[in-house]
C-alpha cells in the first residue's frame, strides 16, 4: 500500500490536498503549523478512531477534539495504490463513524464499514497488513518519543509472523500455510483439531465403502468356499451312490442264482430257484445272474452251508448210484433167470434120469437163483445193506426231507434278510440320489447367484488406494502442521537475533564504528558492546543521541520485518532526529534515505537544518511546507483549495 | 478313464487320425501349446471398466488360440496350467471354456496350475468336461496321456503345492514314441530363487528322456535352455509383463529334432515410461513432455527392435534326435530362441503407464485427467489406455530454503533430516518416508500459497 494523496475536508485546522511521494516525503513547518495534525490525520486515514477515542466521557471524545475548528465536514479521503497497482479511495466521515473503500477508477464500493460502538475498524489491517497498535509501535515515531519498542504480545505475534515469512516476499507465513493445510484437511473430511474423520467427509465415506466392499468380498469368498464344499460333498455323494449301487448289484447277483437246482426232489420252479424273481420290482434290467463261479464269495446257502447236510447229500448220492445198477437191468435179468430156470429144469430132468441126487442139486441151485431174482417196484425185497450209518434208508429219507425243509427255511430266511438289506440299500441309494439332486440344484442356484469377486476386488482396491492416499495426506498434513508450528516457535525465539543482525549491520555506520556489537534479548531490550568496558551495556545507559540512533535502527528493522512486502505500511517519522548532533544527523539522514529507497517514508520536522540534511541525503524527496499559522503563509504545497467533492464525500452513507 | 478316450469321442477328428497315422505318413505331430491365460483375472489397479474390458479380452485371446489351432491343423492342444484364477473364475467362464474346448474336437491335454489347482470341490470338479479334454491328475506323480505315437506326461497342481521331485526319478519309456512333459512350474534362473513355484531344470527334463517340456507359469514367452517351452500368457497381465505373449506351435517329426514356433497372439502390450517433466513451468510443458514420451513409446511399436517381424513371428528351436535327443541344438538359421526383453508383438495396441517425474515449477498444475485425455487423443488407434502417475516435485531449492534463518528454513531442515534418517532400503520405513516427503511438499506449497484443493 502506498499513500499517494490525502484530501482533508476538515481535520482540526487543516483542510486541503497533500501529495505524497512514493519514497521520501519531507513535511516541514514551524511550530503549530500542523505537522503533528497531518501526521495524526494520516494515521486516522488508515485506522480511523478506536472505540475509546470515539467514546465521550462527560464532554467531548478524542475524536471530537479533532473536528474542524471552523466547522464543516469532518473527514478525509486517502488516495492509495495497492500492491496490484489499483488506486483506491478511503473515504472517512469521522463525524458519522463511516468509512468506505472505493475503486478510484470505477467508483465501485469495495467495502463499507460502520463499526458498532465498541467495535474497531477492520479496514486498516486490510490496507497495511498490521493492526493499529503494531502500526503505531513500529511505523510511527512520534516527536521526542524515539524510545525502545515495547514488546507487547501483539507485537511479538506480529514479529513472529514476520520473521517466519522473511525474507521471501511470495510466502504467506506459517499461519496462512496452516490455514491452507486445514482447508485441505477439511476437504478430505478430517477434523483439523483431533484429526479424526468427519462424519460426512470423504475419508469416512471411503472407509464405510471399503468396509462394505470387504464384507461383500468376504461374503462372495465364503459363498465360493461353500460352493466348493458343496461340490466336494457332491463328489463324495456321487462316489457313495456309485459304491452303493455296486454293492446292490453284487447283492442282487448273489441272490439271483439257482441255489437248489441240483437238489434232488427240489422244485426247480420253486421260490428258491430265483428268489429275486419274487421281488420282480427289485431286479433291475441290469441284473445279470451270473453263475456261482463268477462270485467266489457266493452265498454259503447255495453251497449247503451246513456240513452235515452236505455230507449227507454226498453219501446219499453215492448210495443212489450204487442202488441204481440193479434197477437198470430188470428185463434182461428175468430173461436170464427164465432161461436159467429152464435149463435147470431140463438139467434136473436129465439128471433125474441119470442120478436123482444130481437132480436134487440142480433144483436147489434153481431155487437159490429164484430167490435172488430182481423184483418189481414195491415188492418187498431184502435190503442188502439194511442200514446206512446206523440208520435205515427210511430214516435217512426222512432226514433228507427234513433237511430239505430246513434248507428251504434257511434259504427263505437268508433271502428275506438279503431282500431286507437290498431294500435298505435301495432306500439309501434313493436318499442319496435325492440329496444329490438337491445339492446339484442348490449348487446350480448358488452358482447362478454367485457374486463376481473380480469386480469387487477391483472396486475394493480402488477404494482402498484412495483411502490410503487420503490417510497418507492426512498424516502428511499433520506432520507438516506440527513441523511448521514447531519451526515457527523456534523462529520466534530467534526474532531477537534478526534484530541483532540488523543492528550489527547498521550500528557501525550510524555510530561511526564506535558500537559494532549488539545483543537484543527476547524482550527486545537492546544491549551494546561497549569497547570501554569490553562487555555489553544496556542501551538505556548510553547517551540520548545513541539511544535514539539505536532505537531508529531497531524500528526500521522491525518495520522491515513486519512489512516484508516493502511499502505496504509507510513510515511516519515525527522529528526523529531532534536529539542528533550534526554528524549523527547526517548518518541518520543517509540511513533514512536508504530506507526510503524501498519503502515509503514521511518525515516531519520543524528544523530547517534537519530538512536540509535530509534533502541533501535524498534529493528526490517531495516537500510539503506547512504555512506558519500566524501569517497563514502558504509557500508551495499543499494547495489551499478544498478537495473535490466527488472524491471527498460519503453521500448516501 | 479309457486312455483312448479321445479316439472314441472324436473318431473322425483330424487330430486323432494324424497322431496315430503320423509315422506311417511321415507327417510330424503338431501341437499347439498355450498356458497362463488367467481367465477372470480381476486386474486390480485398473479402473473398473478397463478391468472388465481386459477380462473380456482374455476370453478373446483363448478364441484366437483355438482358431489358430484349427488354422494350423494341429493334432492336439496342450494347456500348461493357470487356465483361470480359482478365486475369481465364474461358472459362466467354466462352462464357456468347457464348451469351447469341446467344440474344438481335438484332443486337449491340460494340467492345472497354481492358480487353478485341481482340488476337491474346485472349479474343475464343477463342470462337465467334454471327453476330448483330458486333465492329468495331481498327487500321483507323472501320469501319461497316450496319443498314439505321442505320449504326454504331466501332473497337475492339487490342493498341496506341487514339486517336481517326481521328475528326478522318472525315465520315459524307450518305446520309440515321442514323450513330452506338460508341467506348470519354474525353470531357468528363477527356479533357484526362494519361493519358486515347482522349480525344475532343463537338465532334469532331458535326463528323464523328454523331448520337450511344454511349460506354464512364466508369463514371458520363450524357450529356456532349448528344451523348456514357455509360450507366455496370451495377453500381458501386469505392467511389468513386457515380454512375448504367444502360443507355441510344436512339431514333432518322426525323425529329427522338434521344432518350436512362438506365435504372438496378444492384442495388448504393456509399456512403462518415465516422462521427464523437469523444469516444466506450466501444464503446456507437461503436455509437451507427455507428447514426446508417447511418440517414443508408439515409435517403438512401429519399429520393433532386432528386426522383429510384423504379424505372428515364428521362433524356432530344433531338438536333437529323438527319443534320446533331449539335447536341443541351436537353430541353424540363426533364428532367435528368445526375444530380448521388451520386445513386443506388432499390431498390439499399447497400454501405457507413464510416470511424470522431475522438478517442476511450484505453481505448475498437474491435471492428470486432462493429460490422460490428451494422451488418448494423440495415440488414437494405437493406444488402448494410459495410466498416468504424478511423481513430480515442486522445484524448490531445498538447500537454499534450509539455509534461511526463518520458520520455513527450520521446517525444511527438520523434514529433510527426518527423511534422510529413514532407511530407503527398509520397506517398513517406506510409508514413513512417503509421509515425510509429502509433508514437505505440502508444507512448501502451503507456505508459497499454492491452491491445495486437491489431494496430491
Amino acid at each position: 500500500m502506498r499513500l499517494e494523496r490525502l484530501d482533508i475536508r476538515g481535520y482540526r485546522r487543516l483542510r486541503g490536498s497533500y501529495e505524497l511521494a512514493p519514497g521520501l516525503t519531507l513535511v516541514t513547518g514551524p511550530n503549530e503549523s500542523g505537522k503533528s495534525t497531518l501526521h495524526d490525520a494520516l494515521v486516522r486515514s488508515l485506522f480511523g478512531f478506536s472505540p475509546p477515542e470515539r467514546r465521550r466521557h462527560g464532554g467531548d471524545s478524542q475524536r471530537d477534539e479533532r473536528a474542524p475548528w471552523g466547522g464543516g465536514p469532518f473527514g478525509v479521503t486517502l488516495h492509495a495504490r495497492d500492491r496490484e497497482g489499483h488506486v483506491v479511495l478511503v473515504i472517512w466521515d469521522f463525524a458519522r463513524d463511516l468509512v468506505e473503500l472505493q475503486d478510484a477508477l470505477t467508483g465501485e464500493s469495495l467495502q463499507r464499514e460502520k463499526p458498532k460502538q465498541s467495535g474497531d475498524y477492520e479496514l486498516g489491517q486490510r490496507l497495511v497488513g498490521m493492526t493499529r497498535e503494531e502500526f503505531l509501535q513500529v511505523c510511527c515515531l512520534h516527536q521526542n518519543a524515539l524510545g525502545g519498542v515495547r514488546p507487547s504480545d501483539e507485537l511479538r505475534a506480529s514479529l513472529q509472523r514476520a520473521v517466519e515469512s522473511a525474507p521471501a516476499p511470495e510466502k504467506i507465513g506459517v499461519q496462512g500455510a496452516d490455514e491452507r493445510l486445514r482447508g485441505l484437511l477439511s476437504g478430505i473430511g478430517v477434523h483439523g483439531g483431533h484429526y479424526r474423520e468427519l462424519p460426512s467427509g470423504e475419508l469416512q465415506r471411503l472407509i464405510a465403502r471399503e468396509s462394505e466392499l470387504e464384507q461383500a468380498l468376504a461374503a462372495a469368498r465364503a459363498q465360493r468356499e461353500e460352493l466348493d464344499h458343496i461340490a466336494a460333498s457332491l463328489d463324495r455323494s456321487r462316489e457313495r451312490t456309485a459304491e452303493l449301487a455296486r454293492e446292490r448289484q453284487r447283492a442282487q447277483e448273489s441272490s439271483a442264482g439257482p441255489p437248489l437246482a441240483a437238489t434232488p426232489g427240489s422244485d426247480p420252479t420253486g421260490p428258491e430257484a430265483d428268489p429275486a424273481r419274487l421281488e420282480g420290482g427289485i431286479t433291475g434290467p441290469e441284473g445279470d445272474p451270473a453263475g456261482p463261479e463268477s462270485d467266489p464269495e457266493g452265498d454259503p446257502v447255495r453251497l449247503g452251508g451246513d456240513p452235515t447236510v452236505a455230507r449227507f447229500r454226498e453219501q446219499r448220492d453215492e448210495l443212489l448210484s450204487q442202488l441204481a445198477l440193479p434197477e437198470a437191468q430188470p428185463r434182461w435179468n428175468s430173461a436170464l433167470l427164465a432161461g436159467a430156470l429152464a435149463l435147470a429144469a431140463l438139467a434136473a430132468l436129465g439128471a433125474a434120469l441119470v442120478h436123482p441126487a444130481l437132480a436134487m442139486l440142480l433144483v436147489g441151485a434153481a431155487g437159490c437163483v429164484w430167490a435172488a431174482r430182481p423184483r418189481p417196484s414195491g415188492e418187498e425185497r431184502p435190503d442188502p445193506l439194511a442200514s446206512f450209518g446206523g440208520r435205515s434208508f427210511a430214516e435217512l429219507d426222512q432226514m433228507r426231507v427234513e433237511e430239505d425243509d430246513r434248507l428251504r427255511a434257511l434259504q427263505a430266511k437268508r433271502l428275506a434278510e438279503r431282500l431286507g438289506a437290498q431294500r435298505e440299500l435301495d432306500i439309501e441309494i434313493a436318499e442319496l440320489r435325492a440329496v444329490l439332486q438337491e445339492r446339484e440344484t442348490n449348487l446350480a442356484e448358488r452358482e447362478a447367484n454367485l457374486a463376481d469377486p473380480a469386480d469387487l476386488e477391483v472396486q475394493l482396491a480402488e477404494t482402498r488406494a484412495r483411502r490410503e492416499r487420503l490417510e497418507l495426506t492426512r498424516d502428511a498434513i499433520r506432520i507438516a502442521r506440527d513441523a511448521l508450528g514447531e519451526a515457527a516457535r523456534d523462529t520466534h525465539r530467534r526474532v531477537a537475533p534478526h534484530l541483532n543482525e540488523a543492528l550489527r549491520r547498521a550500528l557501525p555506520r550510524i555510530t561511526r564504528g564506535r558500537y559494532c556489537e549488539a545483543a537484543v534479548d527476547e524482550d527486545l531490550a537492546i544491549r551494546l558492546h561497549a569497547p570501554e568496558s569490553g562487555g555489553f551495556v544496556s542501551v538505556e545507559q548510553l547517551s540520548r543521541g545513541t539511544r535514539d540512533q539505536v532505537a531508529l535502527v531497531q524500528r526500521l528493522e522491525i518495520a522491515r520485518l513486519l512489512d516484508p512486502t516493502a511499502g505496504r505500511a509507510p513510515l511516519l517519522l515525527d522529528d526523529p532526529f531532534a536529539h542528533f548532533d550534526p554528524e549523527r544527523l547526517r548518518l541518520g539522514a543517509e540511513l533514512l534515505a536508504e530506507v526510503a529507497g524501498h519503502r515509503q517514508a514521511i518525515v516531519f520536522t520543524e528544523s530547517p537544518e534537519v530538512a536540509s540534511r535530509i534533502r541533501e541525503a535524498c534529493p528526490g524527496c517531495a516537500l510539503i511546507e506547512l504555512p506558519d499559522p500566524v501569517g497563514e503563509r502558504q509557500v508551495r504545497q499543499p494547495s489551499a483549495a478544498p478537495p473535490a467533492n466527488a472524491a471527498g464525500t460519503l453521500a448516501g452513507m | 478313464m479309457d486312455r483312448r478316450g479321445p479316439l472314441l469321442v472324436a473318431p473322425g477328428s483330424t487330430g486323432w487320425n494324424r497322431i496315430f497315422g503320423c509315422l506311417a505318413t511321415d507327417t510330424p505331430i503338431r501341437l499347439l501349446h498355450l498356458a497362463d491365460l488367467h481367465l477372470d483375472r480381476p486386474f486390480v489397479g485398473l479402473p473398473l471398466d478397463e478391468a472388465r474390458a481386459r477380462r473380456r479380452e482374455l476370453r478373446e485371446a483363448l478364441e484366437r488360440c483355438l482358431a489358430l489351432a484349427v488354422e494350423r491343423c494341429v493334432d492336439a492342444v496342450t494347456i500348461g496350467g493357470d487356465l483361470w484364477e480359482d478365486e475369481h473364475v465364474t461358472p459362466d467362464t467354466l462352462h464357456w471354456v468347457a464348451h469351447r474346448l469341446g467344440e474344438l474336437r481335438l484332443p486337449v491335454v491340460l494340467v492345472a496350475g497354481n492358480h487353478d489347482p485341481l482340488r476337491p470341490g474346485g472349479p474343475y470338479r464343477r463342470v462337465s468336461w467334454p471327453e476330448n479334454v483330458h486333465l492329468l491328475p495331481p498327487d500321483t506323480g507323472l501320469q501319461p496321456h497316450d496319443l498314439g505315437e505321442l505320449c504326454v506326461w504331466g501332473m497337475s497342481w492339487g490342493a498341496a503345492p506341487l514339486g517336481a521331485r517326481a521328475l528326478e526319478d522318472f525315465a520315459a519309456p524307450l518305446d520309440g514314441r515321442a514323450h513330452v512333459l506338460l508341467l506348470h512350474g519354474t525353470a531357468g534362473p528363477a527356479a533357484f530363487q526362494p519361493g519358486a513355484h515347482c522349480p525344475f531344470t532343463a537338465r532334469a527334463v532331458r535326463a528323464a528322456g523328454f523331448l520337450l517340456c511344454l511349460a506354464g507359469h512364466i508369463h514371458a514367452g520363450g524357450v529356456r535352455d532349448e528344451v523348456v517351452v514357455y509360450p507366455g500368457s496370451p495377453e500381458p497381465l501386469a505392467w511389468d509383463e513386457t515380454g512375448r505373449h504367444a502360443v507355441a506351435i510344436v512339431e514333432l517329426p518322426p525323425a529329427g529334432p522338434p521344432r518350436v514356433e512362438l506365435v504372438d497372439v496378444n492384442r495388448r502390450r504393456y509399456s512403462e515410461v518415465v516422462v521427464d517433466c523437469h523444469g516444466a513451468a506450466s501444464s503446456a510443458d507437461l503436455e509437451g513432455a507427455l507428447h514426446g514420451a508417447l511418440a517414443r513409446a508408439l515409435g517403438r511399436a512401429a519399429a520393433a527392435p532386432d528386426g522383429a517381424q510384423t504379424g505372428p513371428r515364428p521362433e524356432s528351436a530344433q531338438a536333437g534326435p529323438r527319443p534320446e535327443g533331449a539335447q536341443v541344438s541351436p537353430p541353424p538359421d540363426g533364428a532367435r530362441t528368445t526375444l530380448p526383453p521388451g520386445a513386443e508383438s506388432s499390431g498390439a495396441t499399447l497400454c501405457l503407464r507413464a510416470a511424470l517425474r522431475g522438478r517442476i515449477a511450484p505453481d505448475c498444475r498437474v491435471d492428470l485427467e486432462h493429460l490422460r485425455a490428451t494422451g488418448i487423443r494423440e495415440g488414437a488407434g494405437e493406444l488402448a489406455m494410459i495410466d498416468l502417475r504424478d511423481e513430480t516435485q515442486p522445484a524448490f531449492d531445498l538447500d537454499a530454503l534450509a539455509a534461511q534463518p526463518t520458520a520455513l528454513g527450520a521446517f525444511v531442515c527438520e523434514l529433510r533430516e527426518r527423511i534422510e534418517s529413514c532407511d530407503s532400503h527398509d520397506p517398513s520405513e517406506a510409508w514413513e518416508r512417503a509421509r515425510l516427503e509429502l509433508a514437505l511438499d505440502l508444507g512448501l506449497r502451503a507456505m508459497y500459497g499454492d491452491e491445495l484443493a486437491h489431494v496430491p
